[in-house]
This record gives structure tokens, sequence and C-alpha cells, in this order.
């Protein structure tokens, strides 16, 4: 067993934290994990990504060759995504903030109006959450215990139980996007 | 009790290895992609007793970790090219004044500022060659992020066995990955501390080796005066110009590193004595290479992977040894080609040796590996 | 620490093998030495207790005729490694060593950072106005238009100086004198080694092998005469024009003050960590 996934968006969109969550939660399930990340060389704005490799066996080469699940959360991130190779790989960009309509996208493009979603929520930081929920479910190798836990680990208790929440969200889209495969 | 398997940074990672190997004291500039080593210090050392100092500039920075081991503390550095040329003089001052200390070296892309966020593996020449004047020189490199703390714990090993400046050897691809990490605990590794002198010697030489060509080591405040002295010196540390004391000198500190090579040399093999195409490589490089030997092998090729964990000193015999009978070698390295001449030299001459480079400021691929070996093949 | 009444004679410091020194007849530089050993033995200060640093230059071979625990570097580090000591051993008394080219030339943001850090390492500054050991050259505390040996036509650059320079920056205890006024040099030292934080003694010297016989000063009487007549107390500061103050050592203290040094302050951050450490 063996997935790459791949979040990307610009700097302060917190695609580097999504990433970290989605290995932790994935060593806290029993599996290895591997994260490597791109950015530009300030802490704001530029395009950023990160790779998160999860296997049950040794991890050899740690970025995304050919990734199962791409989240990209702005259209700078989406256009180095458009040639992807993968037939089965799902991409699921944010539509709030991506006019997509220009691309020719085949069906494995999927929009979703992620960071308008989590403010409507309640957490305007809170995209990446959101895109940590799409990609757990859409894998199906993470424990929802262990992956909630990791969550409640990393955030403060004030924006806990809204994370908890967008989270869920983040997984019940997931399920829905699989289920229209 | 936390868990013990972390999902770790490679750059923290080096830290949690220093700790546990008993450093006290780190004295640095942040840098990227380094500067994940500095926080994490600055965050740990105070808690346990230790001290971080943030420096002016990295020529403080590596003076500060010699004056902290001088003091009699486990200390250490990190920071990346454009530091790492700046602490070149000091590294030199370590090494003949032989003090121990470990220097961080996260590479990334150059030279001079050049990609500040991206890996390379281009400072591996200057590890070796970075001071004026004739040395050996310790340089460990990790591959994983449980090889930066596994490898940190070995650095200060050596630093503290053979009183001298180890340089680990990282790159951007390792400091910045995060991946499972075992924290071992104190009773897991063997920690290895200077040697002292004996109790109740009339006098004390500072620079005096024992058979082991080290010089046991005094602390300020002891029995014996300590003294340490950047200048060609005899033994008792009082600089001369005698060609005699010089050669004896400089003829020590190279030969206390290259005569204990058996002991400092580590390396890992992948197939490396039944393959047929022999991938030898370091540092990030190792992922690719082989992640790339699996692919290769579902094609119906021999082909292993000789990690070397040291750098310096360069495992040349092992290397002519291993390679022999092999069809071809390949070097993959995140720069034009450095350590390929050193393969070169150690390898039989009608066996060829073939870079894969990449020098662009992104990792290299098992893919650009692979079809480095067909061009190997259809030799 | 001088309060200590340890039996401790000046003369427990001297390497007599390495007797007589190799500095020029009439270099300032014994007198600095050897009023530094009286000062250890006022304060009760045995070898073993102190760890002396030393850079690159003429006052850095001083070490060479020391017994305690001695440290020589590269040219302008003596500060940082002295800091690097003094944290990881806090019991011991450092004390760097070093001319006009190590504490404030190539060695200058170290001075600016250590002053600031007021890290309890005491800087014993022999000023000499030029590089010695290499022959003559100027240095950043060469008078203007002094010739040396890279400025046959006079130095373009006009003098740093070094104890305003490590006030401003932070430094709490700061002092100058000269060579002529050879008792107050013990004075300062003897100060500076009580003193908690980053203590800077600059004392000005006679070179009259370099700086003097370039300029007209060459006889080692003269140069001390010159000294004493470039001297002016701090407190008469005050009364003079700056024209009157141009190229005149000012001498005398600058700054002696109590509070924080750096390892109090660490101590502090260090408290604080264990702490949070425990609280988690």
């Amino acid at each position: 067993m063996k997935y790459e996934v791949i979040f990307a968006g610009i700097g302060g969109q917190g695609v580097i934290l999504a990433g970290t969550l989605l290995g932790e939660a994935a060593v806290a399930s029993g599996l290895k994990a591997s994260q490597t990340q791109a950015y530009g060389v300030s802490a704001r704005g530029g395009f950023t990504k990160t790779d998160v490799v999860i296997s049950d066996g040794e991890i050899l080469f740690p970025y995304a060759l050919s990734p199962d699940v791409v989240v990209v959360l702005a259209e700078e991130a989406l256009v180095r995504y458009l040639d992807i190779e993968n037939k089965n790989c799902k991409v699921v960009y944010d539509s709030g903030l991506i006019d997509a309509s220009k691309y020719e996208l085949d069906s494995r493009f999927v929009g979703f109006p992620i960071t308008k979603t989590a403010i409507e929520m309640g957490s305007s930081r809170s995209a990446n959450v959101l895109s940590l929920g799409i990609v757990a479910s859409c894998l199906k190798a993470i424990s929802t215990e262990a992956l909630f836990r990791t969550l409640a680990e990393a955030f403060s208790p004030k924006i806990r139980d809204i994370n908890a929440k967008i989270l869920q969200k983040g997984i019940d889209v997931g399920n829905e996007i699989i289920s229209s495969c | 009790m936390k868990k013990k398997v972390r999902f770790m940074l490679g750059n923290e990672a080096i830290v949690e290895g220093a700790l546990l190997a008993g450093a006290t004291f780190f004295a640095g500039y942040p840098i990227t992609p380094s500067s994940e080593v500095a926080e994490r210090a600055s965050r740990k050392l105070p808690q346990i007793g230790g001290c971080y100092l943030q420096m002016e500039d990295e020529i403080a920075s590596i003076a500060a970790i010699i004056g902290a081991s001088i003091g009699g503390a486990k200390a250490f550095t990190a920071t990346s090219g454009p530091g790492f040329s700046l602490m070149q003089e000091n590294i030199g001052l370590a090494i003949m004044a032989e003090v121990p200390c470990v220097i961080v070296n996260v590479q990334r892309s150059g030279p001079s500022t050049g990609l500040a966020t991206r890996p390379a593996q281009a400072d591996i020449m200057q590890a070796r060659w970075g001071r004026h004047g004739d040395h050996s020189v310790i340089a460990l490199s990790p591959a994983t992020v449980q090889e930066c703390f596994d490898l940190m714990v070995q650095a200060f090993n050596m630093a503290e066995k053979y009183r001298c400046p180890v340089l680990f050897m990282a790159d951007e691809t390792v400091g910045h990955l995060r991946e499972n990490c075992v924290l071992r605990s104190r009773d897991e590794v063997e920690i290895v501390n200077r040697k002292r002198p004996p109790e109740g010697l009339e006098e004390y030489f500072p620079y005096k080796a024992d058979d082991d060509l080290v010089p046991p080591m005094v602390t300020p405040g002891s029995d014996y005066l300590t003294r340490f002295h950047s200048s060609t010196h005899n033994e008792k540390g009082l600089p001369t110009s005698s060609p005699q004391e010089a050669r004896k000198l400089i003829k020590r500190l190279y030969d206390k590193i290259e005569k204990n090579k058996d002991d400092i040399i580590m390396y890992r093999e992948f197939d490396v004595t039944k393959c047929e195409y022999l991938v030898i490589c370091f540092g990030g490089a190792v992922r690719a290479a082989r992640q790339a030997a699996i692919e290769a092998r579902e094609e119906g090729l021999s082909v292993g992977v000789l990690q070397l964990q040291t750098v310096w000193p360069f495992p040349a015999e092992y290397i002519s040894e291993v390679s022999k009978g092999k069809r071809g070698i390949i070097v993959p390295e995140m720069n034009m080609g450095q350590i390929i001449g050193e393969v070169r030299k150690a390898v039989p001459d009608k066996i060829p040796v073939l870079g894969a480079n990449r020098y662009d400021g992104e990792p290299l691929t098992p893919k650009e590996i692979i079809q480095v070996l067909g061009e190997v093949v259809s030799l | 620490m001088s309060k200590r009444s340890r039996e401790v004679s000046w003369k427990a410091f001297l390497r007599e093998e390495n007797l007589p020194h190799q500095w020029c007849p009439g270099c300032g530089y014994g007198v600095i030495l050897k009023s530094m050993l009286y000062a250890f033995e006022k304060g009760g200060i045995a070898p073993k207790d102190v760890v002396v640093v030393t850079g690159i230059g003429c006052w850095g071979k001083a070490d060479d005729y020391l017994y305690a625990n001695t440290v020589h570097v590269t040219h302008g580090r003596a500060l940082p490694v002295a800091t690097g000591i003094k944290v990881a051993n806090p019991s011991m008394k450092v004390i760097a060593l070093m001319g006009d080219g190590d504490s404030a030339t190539i060695g200058g943001n170290h001075l600016i950072h250590s002053s600031r850090r007021n890290i309890d390492v005491v800087a014993l500054v022999a000023n000499n106005l030029n590089y010695g050991m290499t022959g003559g050259q100027y240095s950043c505390t060469t008078p203007l238009y002094s010739r040396t040996s890279t400025s046959w036509y006079g130095d373009p650059e006009p003098a740093l100086d070094i104890c305003r320079l490590s006030e401003t920056a932070g430094a709490s205890f700061v002092a100058r004198t000269t060579v002529y006024h050879a008792a107050m040099i013990e004075k300062y030292i003897g100060m500076a080694l009580s003193h908690e934080g980053f203590s800077l003694v600059e004392v000005i010297s006679p070179c009259p092998t370099y700086f003097g016989r370039y300029n007209k000063l060459s006889k080692a009487p003269q140069m001390l005469k010159w000294l004493k007549e470039q001297s002016i107390p701090i407190e008469r500061v005050k009364d003079l024009s700056e024209e009157n103050l141009k190229e005149k050592f000012v001498t005398g203290v600058f700054a002696d003050k109590k509070g924080h040094s750096f390892l109090s302050r660490y101590r502090e951050i260090q408290s604080r960590a264990r702490n949070e450490l425990e609280s988690e």
C-alpha cells in the first residue's frame, strides 16, 4: 500500500501544515509517512506545495511523482497540475478562489469552494483543515480517530471545536467526491 | 511518556540527536534551510540548563562553540552554504587547536545566496578542502530523518573521540523532510566523552598524544592548566617554527583521522556485492538511488546502492575493492559532479563511472538515475 | 572574587622559560602584562581560576609568557571564543587580550555585540595605534593623517573611539588609560575583574618601532611623553571645545554600571524554560 498526496497553494494558506497533519495522522495510524515541502524565500505569497507519501513499508523517494490526490488552493498551483499523468488521480481545486472555466479539465478535476466553506463555518484560516479532511477520506488509510486527535493536538482550544467541524465537513466532501466517481 | 515514534522534521531530529549525545551548547545565526535547528535548540537547551546563543554572524557562531567546547561543553552550530563559507577559518582553528565540536550544514543551492530554499549537495568538496592548510576532516551525511538523529550522535562521538570538528553535511531534502523517526534513549546508544589525562601527572602536556594520536583534553578549572593554540605548536602548546615540530604536528593531525578510517567510515550496502551495476551516493540523493535500483531491478537489471554515511575521510580502498567486476558505476549527486572524482580515483580504470547530476535546485529523481543507468548499460 | 584572601603571587603566572619576551624596546606591552598579573594577585586570582584568550598581533603573543588556562585563536575572534568559554564554564574568570586590530577592526562586530550582550568577559585592549606585528600598517584606531607603512601620505580615515563604541553598545564597565599612567592600568583591570557584565579596559600603548618611527616619535621616552600630552582626564572633557579634543586620548572611567549581565539574564531564561517544561 502506498499513497502520494500533494497540497498546493500560495504561501500563507497553510498547505504545509495540512501535509504535516496528514503525515502525523498516518504515523499515529501505525503507518509510515514522509513529507517534503517547496516554498519561496519569503513567509508569505509565492507557490507553495507539500508532498506526502504514506505507505505500510519503507518510503524511499519522498516526493509525489504520481500523486493519488492533489488539493490546490490557488490558480498558480492549479496550472502546475493540469498535465498530471496518473489517470486515477483526483485533483480537488478551490472553486471559490479559482476560475477554472478557462481550462479544459477532465473528470479527474473536481471543484469545491474550500476557503469559502471554511469561512462560512467560522474560520477564515482553516481551508487547509477542510483540505485535510477531503484527502483523508479519499485515501481510506488513515484512522479517523487518529486524524481528529492529531488535529486537536495541533490547535489551541479556541479554534479546536470549529476546526473539528470543518475537518468533518472535509471528510464528507471527500466521501461525496469518491462516490460520484 | 510520549510516544517514541515521531513524525519529525530532519532539522529537528538533528537537535534531538545532539541532545542525546550530551550537547548543552548551541551558537548560531539563523539561515534557510537550517533555521529549524536553531529554533529547536533555543527551545530545548535552556530547559536542561544548557545555552542557546544567537551570535552576530557565523564567524562568531563557530568561535563561540569552540569556546564552549574548551569550556567543557559539547557544542554545535548549524548553518547553510553562505554561513559555512564564513565558518571555514575557524573550522581550521578547531582542527589545529583540537577542539571537539559539530558543524551542521543543511546544504542549499549556491554559489553565493543562490536558491535559498532549494537543495544541493554542492558543498561536499568545500567540506573537505574549505580551509587552507594540510589536514584531514570527518564529514557525515544523513539520508533519512532517522539518520539525522542517529548520525548526530555519531558525529559528537567522533568529535569527542578524535578531538576534532565533525562536519554534518545534511541537505535541504533531508533537513526539511518529515518522516517517521524513533527517538532512542540514553541506554540504547553508546555515548563517547573526551579523554581526560590521568591524575597526578608531574607536568601535563596539552598536545602530547597517546598511542591513538589523540591528546587527552582538560577543562579549565581542573587539576591541570589548559592550553589551546591556533598556530603551529609543540606538545606544550607553545608556538614553534621548527620544521621537525611542524611536520610532527601536521602529520599527527592528519593521521589521527586517516589511520582510524576503519572506525570512522560508515556506509550502508543495498545489494552491493552481488549487483552488476553499482550506484554510489550520499545524503539526499540516496533516496532517489534506492528507488531507481528497485525500478531497474523490475526491468531485469542488477543494481545495487552503496550509501556513504561517512563521506570524509573517503572510503577509497573499500570502493576500489567492491567495484571490482562491476559493469558500471553511477554516482548521482545534487551538484555538477564532486564526489564522482573521488570514486573515479578509487575505481579500476576499465570500469565506466558516470554521474547523474542535478544543479537547478530540484531534487534528483529516480527517473534521472535510471536514464544514466541506461547509458551505462549501452556502453 | 576580590574578597578572596588566597595567597597568590603574580610570579606564579610567569612562564619564565619563555622570557625575556619578544616585544620591542619601548613597547608598552610588558607594562600592561605585569599590571594584569598584579591585578590577578590583588584579586586573589590563581592561574587555574583564569582563562586568557588571545588573538593575533603583538599583544596576542602574551599567552606565550603565561601560566594560566590559555587559548590562542584566530585574528579578531577572541571575544566570541571567550563568550563560549564563559557561558560553558561560568566559574572561570575569562579575559580576552586584544590589540586594536583584534578588538575593533577585524573583530569590531564582536566588540559591538559583546558589549550589547553584556557578556561577563573582560576585554583588555592594548591599543598601539597600528598593526605592529606585520610592520606598522594603519588600523581603525590610527590617528587621522598619521603616516604608516600603508598610509605613507597620511591615513585618510578618522580613528575609532573604542571606549565610546563599547559604552554606547551597552558595556557596563569601560575605562581607558595609557602606558604612561601605569598605576591606573592595574586599577582598572582590578575593577574590571570584579565587575559583573562586559568590562573593557583600553590601554593606549607606545609603538616607537613603527607608529613612532613613522610619526617623529621614534624614541621611547618621546612617545611616552606624547601619550601624556595627548591624554585628557574624562572629568575635564566638558570644559574643552571639540577642536581641543581632537586627536586626544580621553582617559578615565566611561561607564561603571551595576545591572544585568548576560549570565544573570540567561539564568532567568533557563528558569523560565524549566517552569514551562514542568507545566507541560
